[in-house]
């Protein structure tokens, strides 16, 4: 899976460059998230402009980062949404969990 | 010469000696005997014949030695073939165990690799297990469960803010219709009473009207009168006149209650128009609510069908989960054959071994201990070789022993 990090004051932006529709994407994904954990970053913002979806494969590793990052004292953010993935985040209300962040 | 005649002769030959000695002992040594005469004869000739068996047999001795160095010789040649043997078998055989050597390192290292893959397999489904559990609790926290007696990291469940968004849709559409429905109720009863009173007032204007009329005409009639009367109907004349502007202020009135009727018809139609208007929007109003809670139902829909989604994600991960112990259940499986694979090696080196006679010879289910030269020096001479070399050696020293018991008769005497 592609993705990218940016390192910006002390903030991590991740952005996601391959929709998360299935297990392969799924694993990539919080593989990414995995290794910022472990690195130490406390506050991540998730750029998911570059994709069109996302499902329930993206939505489980989201929410179980999130309670990783808040035990640690960090948080997680997102980057202004759009389109579909905007209206899967409304439908959700995850819109009101993570905090946007502008990138 | 043959054993048993050269007993009798020597026997002979000692009665000889014996009968000499006993005739010069008797008859004295001053005379000789005939006897005495007759046994140093005895005596001579024995002696002669001794010192011709002592020739004979020093003859016999070297021919001995003769055929001593000849064994010699064959036993040396045998050694050697045996050696030869001894190399030839200790190259076979040497051959044989480090073929099963390799074998054995070959199942050896297989083996390991397998457990490797195995505690491999076995860390990742532990991993992949404890990541499983950890998403499965966030998605379930998340979408239905409240922490109870605490607020959880997510705070209210998305199932309860829905519920609580439809029951706040469904309580704006009930107050919209209660509002709705007293407002109609109001109107209504408003109307009646603005309906009842126009009519009221339109009978009552046509009453008038009919007064106006019938005043008017009564007027005309007393002009008439007067006018008849002459002089004597002024007064009657001026009444009539007053009466008649009576009636024409009645008609006036009349006009202007039905004016006012009119007026109060068109504010009736107004009120109406904007209660329809209201009514209008108010449907409109109830429409947006029903809309809004078919939207808030919809979304919920989707939450339900987005819950099921993650489920069935989880039921994946455990599944994946679930595959990865069949592979760690495979590769115990090939763990199994391997070590029947060993046990079969380890037997047939086993077997091996036990060609070897002598050592230690190996159990069928213990590894057989193939020497120490064998696994740190391919060309040290095999130990078991030697000894059965060491053996033969000696047995064919001891059947040329036994061949030399014949020709020892020859110089053995008591």
């Amino acid at each position: 899976m592609n993705n990218s990090t940016e390192k910006r004051g002390n903030k991590t932006i991740l952005r996601v460059h391959d929709d998360i529709v299935d297990l392969k994407s799924g694993e990539a994904f919080k593989t990414a998230l995995a290794e910022l954990f472990d690195r130490g970053e406390k506050d991540v913002v998730l750029d998911f402009n570059g994709i069109r979806r996302i499902n329930s494969h993206g939505i489980g590793k989201i929410l179980m980062f999130y309670k990783r990052f808040q035990g640690n004292g960090g948080n997680l953010y997102v980057a202004p949404l759009s389109g579909a993935v905007k209206e899967t985040f409304e439908t959700l209300m995850l819109d009101k969990l993570l905090k946007e962040c502008k990138v | 010469m043959d054993s048993k005649p050269v007993v009798y002769i020597n026997a002979l030959l000692a009665a000889g000696l014996v009968a000499a000695l006993v005739g010069l002992t008797v008859g004295g040594w001053g005379r000789v005997p005939l006897s005495a005469i007759g046994g140093l004869a005895v005596s001579a000739l024995w002696i002669s014949a001794l010192l011709l068996s002592l020739r004979r047999s020093g003859r016999s001795a070297r021919e001995l030695g003769r055929q001593v160095d000849d064994l010699r010789l064959k036993l040396e040649k045998s050694d050697e073939k045996l050696k030869m043997a001894d190399r030839e078998a200790n190259v076979f055989y040497r051959g044989e165990i480090e073929e099963a050597l390799l074998d054995l390192r070959a199942i050896r290292d297989k083996t390991e690799s397998a457990v490797m893959n195995v505690v491999t397999l076995l860390q990742g489904i532990v991993q992949k297990s404890k990541e499983g559990s950890e998403e499965a609790d966030a998605v379930v926290e998340y979408f239905m469960r409240e922490k109870i007696g605490s607020v959880g990291v997510f705070g209210a469940s998305l199932v309860a803010n829905l519920m609580s968004s439809n029951e706040g849709a469904i309580k704006s559409t009930g107050d919209v219709f209660v509002q709705l429905s007293r407002f109609n109720e109001e109107l209504l009863t408003q109307l009646a009473a603005v309906i009842e009173r126009v009519m009221g007032i339109n009978d009552f204007v046509k009453q008038i009207e009919k007064i106006a009329l019938q005043t008017r005409i009564l007027s005309l009639n007393a002009a008439l009168e007067a006018a008849r009367a002459g002089t004597r109907g002024k007064g009657f004349s001026v009444v009539a006149g007053e009466v008649r502007v009576l009636a024409e202020r009645s008609n006036d009135a009349a006009l202007h209650i039905k004016s006012t009727a009119e007026e109060s018809s068109r504010i009736v139609s107004a009120l109406e128009g904007k209660m329809r208007a209201r009514v209008t929007k108010d449907v409109e109003d109830m429409k947006a609510a029903e809309g809004n809670l078919l939207n808030t139902f919809n979304k919920f829909k989707i939450s339900l069908a987005s819950v099921s989604e993650a489920i069935e994600v989880l039921t994946q991960n455990y599944q994946n989960i679930s595959l990865d112990i069949s592979k760690a259940t495979v590769s115990l499986q090939f763990q199994d054959l391997t070590s029947q694979q060993l046990e079969k090696v380890i037997e047939r080196l086993g077997r091996l071994n036990n060609h070897f006679p002598g050592g230690d010879r190996a159990a069928p289910d213990e590894t057989p201990d193939l020497g120490p030269g064998l696994s740190s020096d391919i060309g040290a001479p095999n130990k078991n070789l030697r000894i059965l070399n060491d053996s033969s050696n000696k047995r064919l020293q001891t059947a040329a022993a036994g061949e030399d018991d014949a020709s020892d008769a020859d110089v053995t005497f008591f």
